[in-house]
This record gives C-alpha cells, structure tokens and sequence, in this order.
C-alpha cells in the first residue's frame, strides 16, 4: 500500500525540531531512518500527517569516548556502530548486536536513537543498553535531560519519551578491565525479527568472580527487558556450569513471553530464554577471559 | 536420419539473460500505457458474508475517479478451467477475505485507493467454515450451494484389507501439510489498451494467452477474436499465474472506458487473493513383508482448496495418482476429497498436489526401512518401478522410468556412502546431523485429458527462422532450449533462431505453459513444424537446382546434394520462395498420447512420468529445534538434458522452494485472516538458507521427446521435503508428520521423545 499523504519538514536543528514538534502536538512523527516508519506508514499502521526528518541535522551522528563513558548520536547508523574501531575494542557487544540488526540495507538507514525511540519489543538494541546499563539523553523545549535505560522502555511502542522530546544521544558506561559481552538472537530467517534475543555483559574480578553482569532480553515481552534475578544469580560468583544453568532457568523466569502466531508459543520463547541465556553468558565469560 | 546434436545439450546462456541482468526486459509491471487508468480493487473484509448492497454512489463522485464497476456489469459472472463457481466480482456472497467486490478505474493511483474507502458494502457476515474436516460435515455452513464438497473420488485395486491381514509390517501415519504462497518477484500485473485496429489488448502475466482469452471472452460476452492477450516476460509464476488474476478486470475497464489501463497487485494483494498450494491431511496406512516388498498402501487424502476450485479438481487427481510413490504396490485404496472452505484459494503450484502425497509415501517408507532394519535405498530399489511395469492402476509404463537408475547414483553417492563419517563431523554436542532420502515421481503433460499444441516456423527472406509458440517465459527458461532444439532440428545456428512467444495475434496455440510439458509438445510440434519446413525447402532446392528433392540434406544454413556438389544457401531458398509466391511459413502440431482415464478421475493415468530421487544432509539443534540443511543432492530423470545451464537453475530453485516447504514456508491463516501477508512475515529462504546443492541428472533418453528430453519443471522441489524430514528422523529420532517442520514443531518432538525416555 501506499503510505497516507503527509507534510514533509527537514529542520536543520535539534531546537527547529523540537519547536516544531512542539507546534504539532501528536500530529507529527518524528523519522530518522525510517526503516520501522514507513513500512508502518505503509501499511497504514501509522498515518502521521506530518512527517519531521532529522536527517538534515548536523552533528547527531557520531561516536566518541568520553570520560567513562561512550557516546553514541542518535542518528548514527546501525551500519556505523558495526563497523567502529572505537565500538569493537571498547563494547563489542553493540557491533554484534548491530549486525544482527535486519539487513544491510536497514542498518545502512536505520538509526539507534530511531531504534530506541520507536521502543519495539522485538526491537535488538534495548536488550543491548539494558545489560550495559546505558543511559538516554534527551532534548525538549526545556533542555536536555537523561533517562536510565532501566526506565526507558514503558511498554510496548511506549518510550520514556515526551510527544515534543528527542533523543540525542545514547551513553554506555565505558566496561573496565576483565569485560565480556555476548548478544544472541534466535530467527526464524537471518534478517528476520527475533523469536528471542539475549544481551550478557558480565565483568570478571581478579579473583575469578563475577563483579558485573548485565542481562537483556529481546521479544521476551511486551518491552526490552533486564533480567534481573538472573544477574543476580551470576554477581559475586564464580561462573561455574552450574551458576550459568541458574542463571538461565532464573532469565526464563525474568522472561514474559507472549504467544505470537509466526514466531512461536510463549512456552517455546520462554525455553528458548533458558538456552540463549545460558550460551550467551558462556561466550560473554570466554571473551571476559581474553578468549 | 540419426540427427546431428550441435546446439542441443550445450550450456549456452539463456537469451534473456543479459536484458534481465541490466533492467532491460520488459515484464508486465514496467509497462505505463499513455493515458492510462489505475484500477484498484476492492475486496471483500470478511471470509463469508451476504452482500446485501454495494452503493459505489459517492465514490464514483470522488474527483480523479472514471469509473466503477460491480457484478451488475459482467455478463456472465461466473468462470474457472473446470467448474464455473468463480465471480469476476461477488454478487450474491463473498467467500474469503480479498473475494473481489468492485474495480475501480482512476486518473490516478492516490484516487483509486482513496474511492476504494468510499465503495458501502453492507455485509451480513456469515458462519465462516475454515477447518476442511468441519466443512465435511453436513451440518456444516455451506461456501457454496452444491455443498462443501467439492470433488469426491475412491479408487481400489486389488484388496488391501486382506494384505493389511497377511502382512508382516504395517505402517499408519496421519500428516499435515501447510500452504504455500508462491511468491514470486513480480505480483500479478498487467496493462489494456485498444491497438490501433480497435482490437482490446491485454498485456499480462500469466502461463496461457489462449485461455486468458477463453476467460476474459466468455465472462465478458466479446467474440475472441476482437481479443488479443499477451503474456510478455513473467517474473515468476510456478503455478500460480495458471488462473486468471488481473486480466479480466483490466479488459473490463478499457472495454467500458474506452481507456488504457494498469493494475498490479500490491504483495499484500498477491499472497491473498493469488492461489496458493493446497494445505491437506493425508492418512496412510502401508503394509510390507519382511523382505521389504510393498504389499498394499491406503492413502485417504484431504485437500482444502478454499473458497473456490481453481484447478483443485486435476490437483487431486495428481495426488491420488502420486501418492503410491514410485512403486510397485498390488493392493492400494485411495479415498480422496477436495473441500470448499472460507479459506484462500489453493490451485496450481509445482509439484501440483504431489510434494503433499510424496512427503507421506516417502515418510511411511523411512518408516518400514526402520521397522525392517533394512537400508532405505535398498527398501526403495526393492519396489521401483521399472519401465514396461505394470502401475499401480493397472497400468503399463511405456515411457522411460529412470527411478532405479537415481536411486542406485543416490546409493553409490559418497554422502550416502560414508554416511556415518559425514555424521560424526559435528561441532558441537547438542547439533546432531542426520542424511535422509527420498523418491519423487509426477506424471507430465495433462495426462488423460487432451493435450495438443502447435508452433508456427517462418522461414525469413535472410534465411533465418522465425518460431513461434504461445509458451509462456515464466523464468523456467524454455525460449532458450526451444530456440537450441529448433536450431537442431532446422540445422542452423541458434542465433538463426527468432522466437516470437505467447501473444494470441502473433502464434498459435502451444497450449497452457504447465504441468513440466512445454519443451516436450512445444518440442515436438516444432519437430513437426520443422519436418515440413525443410520438406518444402528440399523442393524448392531440387527446383533451383533441377536436382531430385531427395539427394538434399541440410547444414549449417545449407541445402547441400549428396554428392556436395550443389549448395544452396536458405537465404537463397527463401528468396526464390517469396518470388515464387511460396508460402514461407509452416505450422506443426503434437497431440499428446493418451490413455482413457481410470474410472473416478479426470486425468489419470499419465503415460509420461518424471523421476527423482534426493538426499539431505541437515543439522538439527536438540536445543531450539533448528534445522539447518548442510547438502542436498537431487538426481532427475530428465531424459536428456537440452540446456545444462538452465537445468540445473531449474533443480537449484526447485530444491530451494522445497527447503522453504519443508522448514519455514506457511501461510498462516487465523479466522480467515491470512496473517502472512508480505515477506517479513510469510518467509521464504534466502541465499544464507541455500546449501550446497548438487544436480546429477540421469539421461536414458524418452524417444517420444525431443531429443530424447522429458519434463524437468516441477520433479525438483517433491523429493525435497521429505528427504528433510528422513534426514532429521536420522538425527534426532523422532519423525516429522507436519510440514513446515519450524523449529517450534520439532523442539516439542523431541521433548516429548525425550521425557518418554524418561531422562529430561
């Protein structure tokens, strides 16, 4: 189908933006790469009547290491992210979850502030800032504030997010020394939406214990969840088999998996938590490791 | 006269190749006529309903907006190849979700859609009937009035209750198979306009320009020849363009408006209202003696065809005709049922009925070779039917029956050879791989129903020929091999060959471009067309050169004397034709042998069958029940290979479409609502989902075909499925009666295998 008509604006600012949003009310909706947009618009799901493209915004793309901490601009692709130096060496785990994401021609467009905006349970990247505790910066007619990944994701499709706010910028706590993270994603087809995904980020101490872990879960419920009597399970301890298989039955438990007609019963989804969480907190121990 | 082969097996690229490579082909969906309307339909919201009324009155005021049409502007509104139960647009009931309501014809797209809104339909939803098993029962709402049962048919020969009685083994099973959507690139699309002559056009994809015509001509009452349908390059069609989709509505516009006209399903139109394959339950019960021959099979088939029957009829004869395998079987009984529901209408794809029964057969086999701890290949060897067998009908195989020879290359094949070896390589404890074979058989041609086409061949003032056929390039190719055949048979080079194709104005009837056949009639009626050409032309040599007729031969573009003494180029000949006011153009025709059909049924016995025989290397996950597959190889009787190029595309993509039948391919249908609706749910395998896939194709020749060729479309996806599911029952122990296996399926066979065993 074709998309609903709509005005189109292309504002230059990240204020020219918010003041029109502002203008607009609920009317507008905000499009970045537009790779959930408008096969939404599309397919008439969403029928904006006007259409506010930040990509002619200078200066939201990009990705710098700052005090502790990644810096990561809304707009920047998910393309991007797979491909950086500075993501690879300092949290690989988004660059593995990047090329997880679609196709090379949804990460070539798509953007991680879009992708968080638009707060798709199913989505790969809240996964991902929920194990590494990230943090989302965000603009408004009054300023800038910074909401924890924690209490960003509201439910399905429901951002933290004012109908006049924007994201800006995505910051990861920079893992120390002793760090391993593994994202795992479970589809019926390579590009295809997850049936489950699951995000281990754990810290090892010098004496062999577990100083951090960080665990997400994609398409396990109606948002991006942190699982968090699994990480419970794996904190001040050493990751023997038998911690990780507790911390594997304890994220199916975290788990609130839904049925879905294509992919799969809430039973099978909730199995599956077990066996990604199990293997994704092994491969994230072995790369803490060194290995 | 032995004939030379010079073109005919060689790998040459297909004509179309590079035009399709660079974007220069021209399918339906490029074409824009000047001046032309957008149709859009309107389709029905509910799988059953009373139309009650239909007021397009605001709508049609809608600005942008030509014209609209209903029910009330088709004169005879209903069609379909072998019952007429399908409206050109609903008038009493819709019957599924996207039954056609109205057309609307507009300046431009946007208003189209936007009048589309407006159309009021007032519906009285009825019951709908979606489950085949319910629809059988006859208190059951009726889709239509004759009833849910669309087609009824029990064929026994011999006695299989008294075999069940004396067997050693018996083998009973229930499987279920899903729709498949055929997917294809290019959607149904097409475009009308009235030529210059003021004859009504349609340019549209499709597999037959003769029976579009028929169709478009008796629903509208115009006289076919005031008609004229082409078919240009199609962007797929594997069955689904074999019913009429686009073709009717677009004459409709440009016959009322005068107008040209586009329309092209939208993907979401394609998978709703294009036809699918038919999902259905086959329950078979299959005995054996302990020395692994078959001693009787009960097949009992149930095919649901959805709202309206398509070409379901001929579906369930290929079914019933199939479902035995390629076997000797003395005792079988066959109950089969094609049932209306308010589901999606399922007609023809490749394989036409086939993939569903062979998935079964080849199923129950595995099984019997387990009971019997005997080797597959063996089991099957031991049962193939060989040429000059009596068939399980009582009928003899008088064509070339190449199963034995597959299956023994399958035997002899390094993965089936160091089976256990390929096995033991895995990575990782919890993937478990397995191998697994399968047989496949379908007749091609249309069996016992007639089948007879002609092809035009002109012989240009350059010499050169012009062929002309109504065959539909649909992918498959057939230009290309017709062009290398005609090239042998005309003895000349290949590029000599001009082929004008499917176009009711332009060739004749080659018949419909179906069931594996067209290089085989096409093929054979050119042999004809080709016989008398050259018959004229060694005249009109032995006229020019005062020669007898007979001393001449042709070559290379020559009328040669025997003695080598008189050459005459055609060039010559045709000059000397045209200044003589010879005809230069001949048509050839091939009716294709048939036997009478057994009672009960439409179309069978074929007397030509094609073989094939499979094996798969898969990897299953005991974890999350995925299934990878590692290597597929697929050995086809083809006769004799005209094109190894576009042969082994053919085997590739047909095994891919298997892999996506066997393990991810459903429409998935809730309350009449096809769920599937575009590629990002309903999906298809991609090139990361393909294989290693090789082709070794058996060439024993059919002397009725040209060159020995036989039919090769269709073979390649039947054995695939169930070569999958034997090779996961060797991984993992536990059978798949359920196709698509997704990875949810297997996951709980093999928990539930598992906690039988009593460990975890």
């Amino acid at each position: 189908m074709y998309p609903k008509s709509f005005q189109y604006f292309a504002p230059k600012s990240v204020k020219d933006a918010i003041s029109l949003l502002n203008k607009l009310r609920g009317e507008a909706k905000v499009i970045a790469g537009g790779q959930s947009l408008v096969p939404m618009m599309k397919l008439r799901l969403a029928t904006p009547a006007y259409l506010i493209d930040l990509n002619k915004i200078k200066g939201l793309e990009y990705i710098k290491a700052g005090r502790g901490v990644i810096q990561i601009g809304a707009l920047t692709r998910h393309s991007t992210i797979e491909k950086s130096e500075l993501i690879r060496e300092r949290v690989p785990i988004m660059a593995e979850a990047a090329s997880h994401i679609g196709d090379p021609q949804v990460r070539n467009l798509g953007t991680i502030g879009g992708a968080l905006a638009h707060c798709d349970p199913a989505g790969d990247w809240g996964a991902v800032i929920l194990a590494l505790r990230g943090e989302i910066r965000v603009a408004g007619p009054r300023g800038q504030r910074t909401i924890k990944a924690d209490n960003f994701f509201v439910d399905a499709f429901t951002p933290a997010l004012k109908p006049n706010e924007l994201i800006t910028e995505i910051r990861i706590p920079t893992p120390p020394e002793g760090s391993g993270g593994a994202y795992l994603k479970m589809e019926r087809r390579a590009g295809d939406f997850a049936i489950a995904g699951v995000a281990a980020q754990i810290t090892i101490s010098p004496d062999g214990t577990c100083k951090y872990a960080g665990i997400g879960l994609t398409a396990l419920g109606p948002t991006s969840l942190r699982a968090k009597k699994a990480e419970e399970a794996l904190v001040g301890r050493e990751l023997t088999d038998e911690v990780i298989d507790e911390a594997a039955e304890a994220a199916a438990e975290d788990a609130k998996p839904f049925d879905d007609p294509l992919r799969g019963s809430a039973e099978f989804r909730r199995a599956m938590a077990r066996v990604l969480t199990r293997r994704a907190v092994k491969q994230a121990l072995s790369r803490a490791r060194g290995g | 006269m032995v004939q030379a082969q010079r073109w005919v097996g060689k790998p040459i690229p297909r004509r179309d190749a590079l035009e399709k490579a660079i974007g220069q082909a021209k399918y339906a969906s490029d074409l824009f006529p000047e001046g032309l309307l957008w149709g859009k339909v309107l389709r029905s919201k509910y799988p059953h309903a009373r139309i009650k009324r239909i007021d397009v009155s605001k709508a049609r005021s809608h600005p942008g907006v030509v014209a609209i049409f209903t029910h009330e502007d088709i004169p005879n509104n209903r069609y379909g190849p072998f019952n007429k139960d399908r409206p050109v647009l609903c008038d009493d009931k819709t019957r599924y979700i996207g039954d056609p309501i109205a057309v609307v014809a507009a300046e431009t797209p946007e208003a189209a859609e936007e009048a589309l809104g407006m159309i009021e339909v007032e519906y009285e939803p009825l019951p709908a009937v979606l489950d085949p098993l319910e629809a059988m029962k006859p208190e059951s709402p009726k889709v239509h009035e004759r009833g849910n049962i669309a087609r009824q048919t029990h064929i026994s020969f011999g006695n299989v209750e008294q075999a069940f009685r004396e067997a050693d083994i018996i083998v009973e099973n229930t499987y279920t198979v899903g729709t498949q959507i055929h997917a294809y690139l290019e959607t149904e699309a097409g475009i009308s306009y009235f030529d210059e002559n003021g004859r009504l056009t349609i340019v549209a994809g499709g597999q037959s320009p003769y029976r579009d015509r028929h169709e478009i001509c008796s629903t509208l009452n115009i006289p076919e020849d005031s008609v004229r349908v082409v078919i240009p390059h199609v962007g797929g069609a594997f069955g689904g363009k074999d019913d009429i989709s686009v073709q009717i509505h677009l004459a409709l516009i440009t016959l009322k408006t005068r107008r040209p006209a586009r329309l092209v399903w939208t993907r979401e139109e394609s998978t709703i209202a294009g036809t699918k394959r038919h999902a259905g339950i086959i329950r078979m019960k299959t005995a054996a003696r302990r020395d692994g021959v078959l001693l009787a099979n009960k097949t009992e088939i149930i095919y649901d065809t959805g709202a309206y029957e398509g070409l379901g009829p001929a579906v369930l004869d290929v079914a019933i005709e199939n479902c035995n395998g390629p076997y000797k079987i003395p005792n079988i009984d066959i109950s089969a049922t094609l049932v209306y529901t308010n589901n999606y209408v399922a007609s023809a794809f490749r394989g036409f009925g086939a993939p569903q029964v062979l998935f079964a057969i080849e199923s129950q086999l595995d099984a019997i070779a387990e009971q019997l701890n005997m080797d597959p290949i063996e089991l099957r060897l031991r049962n193939a039917l060989r040429r000059g067998d009596v068939g399980v009908f009582n009928n003899k195989l008088i064509g070339s029956v190449g199963i034995a020879k597959a299956l023994e290359i399958a035997a002899n094949h390094e993965l089936w050879r160091e089976r256990e070896r390929y096995k033991s390589e895995t990575a990782r404890p919890w993937i478990r791989r397995g191998i697994g074979v399968a047989s496949a058989v379908k007749g091609y041609t249309l069996g016992a129903l007639p089948d007879k086409g002609q092809v035009g061949v002109e012989l240009t003032r350059e010499g050169k020929f012009r062929v002309r056929v109504s065959s539909t390039e649909i992918g498959q190719g057939v230009l290309t091999a017709l062009a290398q055949v005609a090239a042998d048979m005309l003895k000349c080079g290949v590029d000599d060959i001009q082929l004008v194709f499917a176009d009711t104005l332009e060739t004749p009837d080659t018949s419909v471009t179906s069931a594996s056949r067209q290089l085989f009639l096409a093929g054979n009626a050119l042999a004809d067309a080709a016989r008398k050409m050259l018959d004229k032309m060694r005249h009109v040599a032995a006229g020019l050169s005062g020669e007898p007729p007979e001393v001449f031969d042709f070559l290379d573009g020559y009328a040669i004397s025997r003695d080598g003494k008189t050459r005459i180029s055609y060039a010559g000949i045709a000059r000397y034709m045209e200044n003589n006011n010879i005809p230069l153009n001949v048509v050839g025709e091939y009716e294709v042998p048939r036997v009478e059909p057994i009672p009960g049924t439409l179309e069978i016995p074929h007397l030509f069958y094609m073989f094939a025989a499979a094996l798969a290397l898969v990897e299953v996950n005991t974890l999350t029940g995925f299934v990878q597959v590692r290597k597929l190889v697929v050995i086809p009787d083809a006769g004799k290979v005209i094109n190894p190029q576009t042969f082994q595309g053919q085997i590739e993509g047909a095994a891919v479409q298997g892999i996506g039948y066997a393990l991810m391919e459903e429409a998935k249908i809730e309350n009449g609502i096809l769920k599937t609706q575009n590629f990002s749910t309903y999906l298809i395998p991609s090139i990361k989902d393909a294989p290693e896939i090789e082709v070794i194709p058996v060439e024993d020749g059919e002397e009725t075909g040209p060159f020995g060729a036989k039919g090769i479309g269709e073979i390649g996806i039947i054995p695939i499925a169930p070569a999958i599911a034997n090779a996961i029952k060797d991984a993992v122990g536990v059978r798949p009666l359920s196709i698509p296996i997704t990875p949810e399926k297997l996951y709980w066979l093999i928990r539930s295998k598992r906690s039988e065993n009593g460990s975890q």
